[in-house]
């Protein structure tokens, strides 16, 4: 796919006076108009200050400095009466005055008194120190200023960490139309930002995210060899270095293949994932293998599924009959023979065994595995196991693994520590981890990523600390938490969007439409971005934070242009930012040193794990 | 001691100046012959454009009257009274050249206030030295109106009107000073015989300056087309009729017709090469009668400028309720 023309980024504008508070329009404390002065402009999201007298005011000079972001700009002719008037303009024939005015939504007033600019007013437009202080950018510590973009104005635009990274709120939400609103390259971007702001580098932040769609992030830990020039001067003129994310790269493990990753355009570097057996009746995941929205969590079904993943968990064993341990991804079940009428040992190494194992339990009648439900529910969840286990079967596995090879194909950021059974975090090199789902069947790709956040939920919980920080990526949201029905995943998303705040994990969620994700998902998000937007989209009332103007501009932007939303700024402010200075895909990666990245990264696998 | 009183008539009532610029022409002095080997019968063609882009200054005013008043001069000595009118007077130019149309620069748009006395004290100029400028606050602004007497106007509207008339002519002698304009359009008559290439520019026909037997030819003007130059008298004028704008069929034939006059000042050949430029430069401005009730014949930048120098006279109920306030206020202050 060709490379979508990205916007510009344009030169910082001239600060100083752009024109005066307009008397034809009712100035008010929260916008007023401006009248452009005939030697300057105005454009969107330009900030301007105005300071105006304020009689009878006996603190701050009897002044009052209100500032704001630019809105709207208008021109036209002044004293034009017809539409042909404009025609006999160009034929100079009718003097007419052009009029170029711009709608300014406050930001700040200081000090706070809630009265508006007088007509007449000089507006300036904002310099560096006015404009910190209109986008109250001074009110954030220096250590906490993340870089997300250059402003129309060409100016930087920055957000406070203390409301990504849980401090004062966290997650982030990018809307937008797939393919246009470039929705994962700024996910990801912001992530960078994040990972170079010093004071979160110290912390050792981790990232997971998912692949869904083409194989675009599969290249990031290698650097784009293609990306310009002036693309590496926005990178610098933010306070960041270009580079690539430190990451390791897993693809499902290809059905019927030992352990090699299944994947189209990368092969090297890219480590398969898998479940074992007994990970899956541990960590109860049986429940992602009905992870389809719609179930109710009250209903029979769940019901069942529940109740059978809870056996699972408490009757899998680590060792056979005779007490001899296992393999490590391997479990001794007990299966029911009709034909003994009994409950036989079963060694349970493969997926279809697993299965096999809960149809006998769920087929005998009186078993306590099937707590009595009725025949139509049992035959729905065996035909919903069996559908399942045509598509994510090859993903659990048990005959035949290593302990090391488990560790190495399992996707787990904090990992037990075969020594101890205390948690480490996982090696510095792999800092990002992602996951590639996009070639998987729908069933196996909600099966994974319930699979993947539950087990980093959990873990984040049982360590009962922010630290590490960790940043789940996640696109399709309206997939995994939709407004409509119930599923597990939901569930799941839910709690780290409830409680991911205070447990320092962060979810940077993107869909192509807010209206059809859960509201709680979306709702507790700090920071809000929107993409291009479709027209009717936009006009839902989950986008009620824009203003007309915005959502208007929501319809328009092009592929590199966001609409940024934090909680500093009450106004969404459009950025622009660079290409990705990690590759997307393969061809990218020419001019650099492939072969050498993966040395390099052979020769970490070899190290030991980082100390902290 | 000068004591005001508002009288409530509307100030605007029984104002007709338009009529009475040409009334003071003197018809008995026309004379037709002036321009050798002209035909009467068969209108002079349109000229073609001439080269380059000419440059041109409309000029115009607009006057308003505020406020009707009574005057009085209370105390000792002669008891002089007199109606009086508080008004406000703006003259401009567009200016139409190589640079495009536009207004002309700020400094040269005049804004005055004056308070016109007639009766008994506006004829006494001892009495009328006795009265101080109206000063009052409107807004933020301090508007003054400086006392003047009619002048020989018959009355105190006509004389806010010849004040008006005079800063016209004062502008466009500022204009031809400059020697920048091939053409300086006057509106209404070149009463105060300014010189070329001024032009004066009458809107309406009020008065037959031709006779019965010339007038035909009025009818058979096209676009752009002219009559021969005549000469009139008071001041010594050349003058002439031209067609801006083609009539519908339900209209009279002296739709779309203008007067133009020059000063005699300048020789017959001259007054010629300004009639001709005029005929192929003026159609182009000619109005349309969904923008100006006065069209064809009031040209767009005059039009255009009138609505901008109305809007530098002022709010008009707000300039009239600052005069009334100023006015209780000095009663106020008189009885305290």
């Amino acid at each position: 796919m060709p490379d979508p023309p990205r916007p510009r980024t344009p030169p910082p504008a001239r600060t100083g006076p752009v024109g005066a508070v307009l008397g034809t329009e009712p100035a008010s404390p929260l916008d007023f108009w401006v009248a452009i002065g005939d030697d300057a402009y105005l454009q969107l999201d330009d900030v301007v200050s105005v300071t105006t007298d304020v009689p009878g005011l006996d603190f701050a000079g009897g002044r009052v400095e209100i500032s704001g972001v630019v809105t709207r700009v208008e021109s036209r002719h002044d004293g034009a009466r017809f539409q042909g008037d404009v025609f006999l303009a160009a034929r100079d024939v009718l003097p007419l005055e052009l009029a170029r005015s711009a709608r300014v939504r406050t930001t700040r007033v200081s000090p706070e008194v809630g009265v508006p600019p007088n007509p007449g007013e000089v507006v300036r437009r904002a310099d560096d120190a006015e404009r910190a202080a209109a986008l109250h950018l001074d009110e954030v510590e220096p250590e906490d200023r993340v870089p997300v973009g250059i402003g129309r104005d060409g100016r930087e635009v920055l957000a406070d960490l203390s409301f990504i990274d849980g401090r004062r709120g966290a997650h982030l939400n990018i809307s937008g139309i797939s393919g246009v609103a470039t929705k994962t390259s700024y996910a990801l971007f912001l992530l960078y930002a994040v990972f170079q702001n010093p004071a979160v580098a110290a912390r050792r932040p981790r990232a997971v995210v998912f692949n869904v769609k083409g194989e675009d992030l599969l290249w990031l830990d290698h650097p784009n060899g293609r990306l310009p020039e002036e693309d590496r001067a926005v990178y610098r003129r933010l306070g960041l270095a270009p580079g690539t994310f430190p990451a390791r790269i897993h693809a499902p493990v290809r059905a019927r293949t030992e352990l090699s990753p299944d994947t189209s355009g990368r092969r090297e570097g890219v480590v398969a994932y898998l479940w074992t057996v007994r990970d899956f009746c541990r960590d109860r995941l049986l429940r992602f293998l009905f992870g389809e929205e719609g179930e109710d969590a009250r209903s029979l079904m769940s019901y069942l599924v529940t109740r059978v993943e809870a056996r699972l968990a408490r009757e899998a064993r680590d060792c056979d009959p005779s007490g001899r341990p296992a393999e490590p991804g391997v479990v001794w079940l007990e299966r029911w023979d009709p034909g003994q009428e009994a409950l036989v040992p079963q060694r349970v190494d493969d997926f279809d065994l697993l299965v096999d194992v809960i149809r006998s339990r769920l087929e005998h009648d009186g078993d306590e595995w099937r707590a009595g439900m009725a025949p139509g529910t049992v035959g729905s969840f065996l035909r919903r196991l069996d559908a399942a286990a045509a598509h994510c079967g090859h993903l659990v596995r048990g005959a035949g693994l290593t302990r090391a090879e488990i560790d190495r194909h399992s996707v787990r950021l904090l990992r037990t520590d075969a020594a101890g059974g205390d948690e480490v975090l996982q090696r510095a090199a792999d800092q990002v981890v992602v996951v590639d789902i996009h070639r998987l069947h729908d069933i196996a790709q909600r099966f994974v990523v319930g699979a993947v956040i539950r087990t980093l939920f959990q873990q984040k919980a049982d360590l009962g600390e922010r630290e590490p920080l960790v940043f789940l990526m996640l696109d399709e949201l309206n997939k995994y938490a939709p407004r409509q029905g119930w599923s597990p995943i939901k569930e799941v998303l839910l709690d780290i969007a409830e409680r991911g705040r205070s447990l320092g994990l962060i979810l940077v969620g993107a869909q192509q439409t807010a209206s059809e994700v859960e509201r709680r998902v979306v709702a507790n998000c700090s920071v809000r971005v929107v993409g291009r937007l479709d027209a009717a989209e936009v006009e839902r009332p989950e986008y009620g934070y824009m203003d007309p103007t915005a959502r208007q501009r929501a319809i328009l932007l092009r592929p590199g242009s966001m609409l940024v939303l934090q909680p500093r700024v009450p106004v969404p402010l459009e950025v622009t930012f660079p290409f990705p200075s990690w590759a997307t895909r393969k061809e990218e990666t020419r001019g650099t040193d492939v072969e050498a990245e993966a040395r390099r990264r052979a020769l970490e696998e070899a190290l030991p794990p980082d100390p902290d | 001691m000068i004591e005001l009183r508002i009288d409530p008539w509307d100030p605007e009532y029984g104002a007709s100046p338009l009529a009475e610029a040409e009334a003071a022409d003197d018809l008995a002095g026309v004379r037709l012959d002036v321009e050798p080997g002209a035909d009467w019968d068969v209108p002079r063609p349109a000229p073609p454009a001439p080269p380059g882009t000419p440059a041109l200054a409309f000029v115009d005013g607009v006057r308003r009257a505020e406020l009707r008043l009574t005057a009085r001069r209370a105390g000792p000595g002669p008891d002089l009274a007199g109606p009086a009118v508080a008004g406000t007077l703006a003259v401009g130019a567009v200016l139409a050249g190589p640079g495009g149309v536009r207004l002309c620069d700020e400094a040269d748009i005049e804004v005055a206030r004056l308070l016109v006395v007639g009766g008994t004290l506006g004829e006494d100029a001892a009495g009328m030295a006795e009265v101080p400028p109206l000063t009052v606050p409107c807004g933020r602004a301090l508007l003054i109106f400086e006392p003047a007497g009619r002048d020989g106007e018959p009355d105190e509207l006509g004389a806010l009107q010849a004040a008006m008339r005079r800063a016209e002519a004062r502008l466009a002698d500022r204009l031809l000073a400059g020697g920048a304009h091939d053409l300086v359009v006057m509106d209404g008559p070149l009463s105060f015989g300014t010189r070329p290439p001024a032009l004066g520019l009458v809107k309406r026909a009020m008065r037959a300056y031709l006779p019965p037997e010339r007038a035909g030819i009025l009818a058979r003007l096209g676009v752009g087309e002219r009559t021969p130059l005549f000469r009139i008298r008071g001041p010594e004028r050349w003058t002439w009729y031209l067609r801006l704008a083609r009539p519908r069929r339900v209209e009279g034939h002296m739709a779309g017709v203008v007067r133009l006059e020059v000063s005699a000042g300048c020789d017959l050949a001259a007054a010629r090469r300004l009639a001709d430029l005029a005929g192929a430069l003026l159609p182009r401005f000619a109005s349309d009668r969904m923008r100006d009730p006065r069209a064809p014949q009031n040209l767009y930048p005059v039009g255009e400028l009138e609505r901008q120098l109305h809007r530098r006279l002022g709010d008009r109920a707000l300039v009239r309720r600052s005069l009334e306030v100023e006015i209780d206020r000095r009663m106020e202050a008189t009885h305290a």
